[in-house]
């Protein structure tokens, strides 16, 4: 159920929704991190489903310094009036085999605000690259008949996007057995592997105008993937204006050029846990 | 899974899981629902109210064995009665007497004060499971009138997986932790859970209905290393008997230190490293 924490009524319909989902790498939740944390959003509701795992924790885009409590949820959603942004950012994963019964209430939930736009963020395995698709950018798009109409060739000249390529299905079948199929739009499946409930929100959003941003990533430290994925979704929303390095020479000592336009939430720290005692190594 | 240390996860992804991309929602363990069972009395009493809901203007959850054995030796001061209990399903090591009144049972009851029926502590030894907390924390809600309560919810942690900037071999432990939700306006007694530190499972679950439903509640967790129960670590709480909600629901205990040793010494049974 979703519970806003103010009693206004929301009037979302010319705001453009982001949701990334839980999947690989986790990609989607950093960029909605930098998003949430670099446009200082505010939180106006919480998302409170039997679907997800708890977990609580002070605020995460609270200063460095703060001493203050705010407690934040596994689930919350996060609105920018300024740039007419609504964010969803969910920091827990499923319940194993619900994932269903949340991704139908989810898409209820979105039907039901009318929002101008969708955004969902995602990722898929880099593993599960096909030759083909080895070379080049590691984005992909969707796009639902309603984006397909509104945005036109916006995605492929100016952002340079490619749309998924679909499979005819999987285990793959043999070159013959996809002969027949290959011309039959119907026998083409949509595989993202990895990408959480993705392809189920994007299946049931088709009425809305929807584009699917994923990209091809590993598990690991995935802080430049949230990044990468967070300029894209920037290159189209125009969400905050990049400041160019006026000093050419500063620009070539920092291998991270550009970086700094994001603000990087606290929650990012320690990633890989506590500091260690430097004593051990001497 | 290879990570960047370069131990080998039996996992692809800590996000996702491969299987679930199949569909195979069937293919779940099969497990009891909790269950809310109130006493004869409370039940004939509850029948009188309107909203079926027990009335109480505080509450004290203590979940695991070191906030249990704080609660039974310093909070439940006064005449308690046994009014109710939340059950789910037991594992198959879990022990249980047959009076069910031992500090190592695995149980779950509801107690209420008797000099004060609004006062309430919920003590809670057995594992419920992060998948179903949620079930767990809508029926406590659903049969407790705690909107207006003040809420105490004490747990206990490992510090294995307490991040900071200080190496964990220089952490002072136990030490408390709190977190409390926008209507708790009082200042908990100790630090405020660092980021990125986070709570799971049950206590973090009942914290999010508490903030999301607007109650006035606070969680102190004492982060511990030892795996058994240990006096350091329960007398890590101490602090917490000088502010709300717990200082207005009891007493100095002049028998805590015997009660303790008692506690130590039938838990020292299960712990049999050194033996």
């Amino acid at each position: 159920m979703y519970i806003s924490t103010s009693n206004r009524k929301h009037a979302w319909q010319d705001y453009t929704l982001i949701v990334p989902t839980v999947s690989v790498g986790n990609v989607g939740q950093l960029a909605a991190d930098l998003v949430i944390s670099t446009l200082w959003m505010e939180r106006v509701g919480f998302i409170l489903h039997p679907s997800l795992l708890p977990c609580v924790g002070n605020n995460p885009f609270a200063h460095e310094d703060a001493t203050s409590c705010k407690m934040t949820t596994c689930c919350e959603v996060y609105e920018s009036t300024s740039t007419q942004v609504v964010v969803i950012q969910q920091r827990a994963p499923f319940v194993k085999g619900r994932r269903k019964e949340y991704a139908q209430w989810l898409s209820a939930w979105i039907k039901e605000h009318n929002f101008y736009q969708v955004a969902i963020l995602t990722s898929t395995f880099a593993q599960e690259r096909l030759d083909h698709q080895l070379v080049g950018s590691p984005f992909r798009i969707l796009k639902s008949p309603a984006m397909e109409a509104r945005s036109g060739e916006f995605f492929k000249t100016k952002m340079d996007l490619q749309d998924l390529e679909s499979r005819v299905s999987f285990p793959a079948p043999s070159r013959t057995q996809q002969e027949p199929n290959l011309t039959n739009p119907e026998s083409k499946l949509l595989y993202m592997p990895g990408s959480g409930i993705a392809k189920m929100l994007f299946e049931d959003c088709q009425s809305l105008p929807v584009l699917v941003l994923m990209m091809f990533v590993s598990e690991g430290d995935n802080a430049g993937d949230g990044l990468a994925i967070a300029d894209q979704l920037n290159q189209w929303l125009n969400l905050i204006t990049i400041k160019k390095e006026a000093n050419k020479e500063l620009q070539s000592h920092h291998v991270a050029t550009g970086i700094m336009k994001w603000k990087i939430p606290m929650s990012w720290k320690l990633v890989f846990g506590s500091k260690f005692d430097q004593k051990l190594y001497q | 899974m290879a990570t960047f240390f370069g131990e080998i996860l039996p996992v692809t992804s800590r996000a996702v899981d491969l299987d679930e991309d199949e569909d195979d929602e069937e293919a779940l363990p099969i497990q009891c629902e909790p269950i809310l069972h109130w006493s004869k009395r409370m039940r004939a009493e509850l029948e009188k109210t309107s909203d079926k809901k027990v009335p109480c203007s505080n509450f004290v959850m203590a979940i695991g064995l070191e906030a249990n054995a704080f609660t039974e030796i310093y909070v439940k001061q006064f005449n308690y009665e046994r009014v109710g209990g939340i059950f789910t399903s037991l594992g198959d090591e879990d022990q249980l007497t047959l009076s069910n009144a031992s500090p190592t049972d695995k149980t779950c009851y509801i107690w209420r004060c008797h000099s004060n029926p609004s006062i309430l502590v919920c003590q809670c030894n057995r594992h419920v499971s992060a998948d179903q907390s949620f079930q767990w924390a809508q029926l406590l809600v659903d049969n407790i009138e705690l909107s207006t309560a003040y809420i105490a919810v004490l747990t206990a942690s490992d510090t294995g997986g307490y991040c900071s900037e200080v190496p964990s071999s220089d952490l002072d432990t136990p030490f408390l932790r709190a977190l409390k939700t926008e209507k708790f306006m009082a200042s908990p007694v100790c630090k405020i859970l660092e980021q990125p530190n986070m709570l799971t499972g049950l206590p973090a679950q009942l914290m999010s209905f508490f903030q999301v439903l607007r109650y006035k509640a606070v969680i102190y967790v004492c982060f511990k290393e030892n795996k058994y129960v240990d006096i350091l670590d329960v007398k890590a709480f101490m602090s917490i008997l000088n502010v709300t909600p717990i200082k207005d629901i009891t007493e100095p205990n002049k028998n805590a230190e015997q009660m303790l040793r008692d506690i130590m010494e039938l838990h020292a049974v299960n712990d049999t490293l050194y033996m």
